[in-house]
């Protein structure tokens, strides 16, 4: 199978500002099959976020790669990296401070298209259009701002700009973490709806045990900046094998405070 | 058993601009000595509103409570005068907030945070009082750490700092707003165990807000489930849990991820939540109720049941 993103050896150390290390991300393997979702499960701490913007680029690792389709993103020319930020875009757990509060919402989700110099406003506003409607927003919500929208509603805007360029991954990271129980569940129905009819694969950080399980073909889990565990999500999350997966899963399913045994 | 905290049609508006917004409406709930109440709710639901209003924290001219009763052990708190209500405040009422890693003074030891808490107590004694205080919140070598500055200590730890300083005045009554929802998930669970042992020692009337109903489940013997300012469905937890008749409730818990079959559709429910500024007539719940009948939208429904629990539905769910 084909890898459309990997990560091999990926290292990530931070320096103090009183000389100490601090190993954020250890020797990490990786890799995201077209269409597929990855759960990347893990505490503070774990290097989730680390991964996330390693991957995103935000960052540069210390040691170990990142591929994009089988190249190492190190040896990417100008055009790669152009292709490169198109095809992995994001979303961030808090729709509150991830959106330009200054911004109309066509002009947010097609802001990518003007980067890439299709700056025409009938041609973006068309876009918007259509990017809002896949994500389930009426048409109507193109001229508002962000303020004017529902924690879950900017969340759709989020999603609907990570979708602007047909990207080939979405890293997601804590997307439903800032959202009412009940507006969640529409969100996850929305990224399983959406990889469904788009083919992209899905990056998702989190620490609800019961969305990665639900969500996830695959899983990763994170322990201090180390994978303790990765498998098929089913298999690991029903047979897990690393005490700190068991640990997890046990506090996610526990049914009482008494101890017991 | 009596009730140590009596909430009877308690009405909380908060002022924006000209305009008032119904931020509570009618809430009734009571919470025993010894017993814990989870207060469960989505953002705009009223939970914290309701909280605040308990410890006197919504004023003009941000809001104000407009009617109804609160009483803390007799005590009637809604028109007490400010100098008794801090009394009441310092020995009655603990709370225990959300992020303890903000709540906690970063300039002051954890020492001194606590001891605040505890006026009266003579000097000689006080670091002994902390440091079995501490120690029986599972802080081990008290007396040294109680030192720290909050930095110091992980989240769970400033956790169990911040409930130290809760039951430092020997509270009654222990109002705690989503304490383990900053926390990892692993350390989420010693933070619940240590709330359900304290309630039980110190037979603490524990009120518990939250958004979680597996939390509420873990901690609490009842719940009240609000939604737009209105309790929904109130009443023992396997009740309202197990055999919920307001369909809002069926539907929060419904709308979990756990148990659900992977990668399929999950039952969520449409539309947004309830905002303030848009408060149908009726149910607050009707917008997005798929058991919605006409008169949903025109009439409050009478809360009514009894037996199990109370709700507040033309159209319950099937028992």
């Amino acid at each position: 199978m084909t890898s459309v993103l990997e990560a091999r050896d990926l290292t990530k150390v931070y320096q103090t500002t009183h000389g100490h290390e601090v190993r954020a991300l250890s020797g990490l393997n990786l890799t995201l099959a077209p269409g597929e979702t990855l759960g990347v499960v893990g505490e503070s701490g774990s290097g989730k976020t680390t991964l996330s913007r390693l991957l995103l680029g935000i960052e540069k690792p210390t040691s170990g790669e990142v591929l994009f389709r089988g190249k190492d993103r190190q040896q990417f020319g100008h055009a790669d990296r152009r292709e490169y930020v198109n095809a992995v875009s994001a979303v961030f757990q808090n729709p509150y401070s991830s959106l330009n509060p200054r911004r109309r919402l066509w002009d947010i989700v097609t802001e990518r298209q003007a980067i890439e110099g299709h700056t025409g406003k009938r041609d973006r506003r068309a876009r918007a259009a259509a990017l809002l409607d896949l994500v389930g927003l009426r048409a109507e919500f193109a001229e508002s701002f962000p303020h004017q929208l529902s924690g879950g509603q900017r969340q759709r805007v989020a999603i609907a700009r990570a979708l602007a360029q047909d990207p080939a991954v979405i890293i997601l990271d804590e997307p439903m973490s800032a959202l009412d129980v009940s507006v969640s569940g529409q969100i996850s129905n929305l990224l399983l709806d959406l990889q469904q009819q788009l083919g992209v694969s899905y990056l998702f950080i989190g620490h609800d045990m019961h969305q990665i399980r639900h969500l996830s073909h695959r899983v990763v889990v994170l322990l201090k900046g180390e994978c303790v565990e990765q498998g098929d999500a089913q298999t690991v999350m029903a047979h897990p094998q690393h005490p700190y997966t068991r640990g997890l899963i046990a506090a996610s399913e526990l049914e009482t405070l008494e101890v017991s045994g | 058993m009596t009730a140590l905290l009596e909430i009877k049609n308690l009405e909380v508006d908060y002022f924006a601009g000209a305009d008032t917004l119904p931020a509570a409406r009618g809430v009734t709930f009571e919470v025993r000595a010894g017993t814990a109440t989870a207060l469960v709710g989505e953002s705009g639901s009223g939970k914290s509103t309701v909280a605040m209003a308990i410890m006197r924290m919504i004023r003009p001219p941000v809001g104000d409570i407009v009617g109804g009763s609160i009483e803390v052990d007799g005590l009637e708190l809604v028109d007490l005068p400010d100098r008794r209500m801090r009394e009441v405040l310092q020995r009655h009422i603990g709370f225990v907030p959300q992020d303890p890693t903000t709540a906690l003074d970063p300039l002051y030891r954890v020492r001194t945070q606590i001891a605040e808490s505890m006026p009266g107590v003579a000097r000689g004694e006080l670091n002994e009082r902390i440091a079995d205080l501490l120690a029986s919140l599972g802080i081990g070598d008290a007396m040294s750490r109680m030192r720290s500055y909050p930095h110091q200590f992980s989240g769970g730890m400033c956790q169990r700092v911040a409930i130290a300083i809760a039951l430092a005045g020997d509270p009654k009554v222990l109002i705690a707003d989503e304490p383990t929802t900053a926390l990892d998930v692993t350390t989420q669970v010693g933070i619940l165990r240590l709330v359900d042992r304290m309630r039980r020692e110190r037979q603490l009337a524990t009120l518990l807000i939250t958004h979680d109903v597996r939390v509420a489940r873990l901690l609490c013997q009842n719940v009240v489930v609000m939604y737009g300012g209105v309790v929904v469905e109130r009443g023992p937890v396997r009740d309202v849990l197990e055999a919920p008749r307001h369909p809002y409730t069926r539907a929060l818990m419904e709308s979990s991820a756990q148990g659900r079959a992977p990668r399929r559709p999950l039952r969520a429910i449409p539309g947004q939540p309830a905002t303030l500024r848009e408060m149908p007539a009726g149910c607050p719940f009707a917008p997005r109720c798929e058991r919605a009948l006409d008169i949903c939208a025109t009439a409050m429904p009478p809360p009514t049941g009894a037996e199990h629990s109370v709700f507040a539905c033309w159209n319950p769910e099937d028992r």
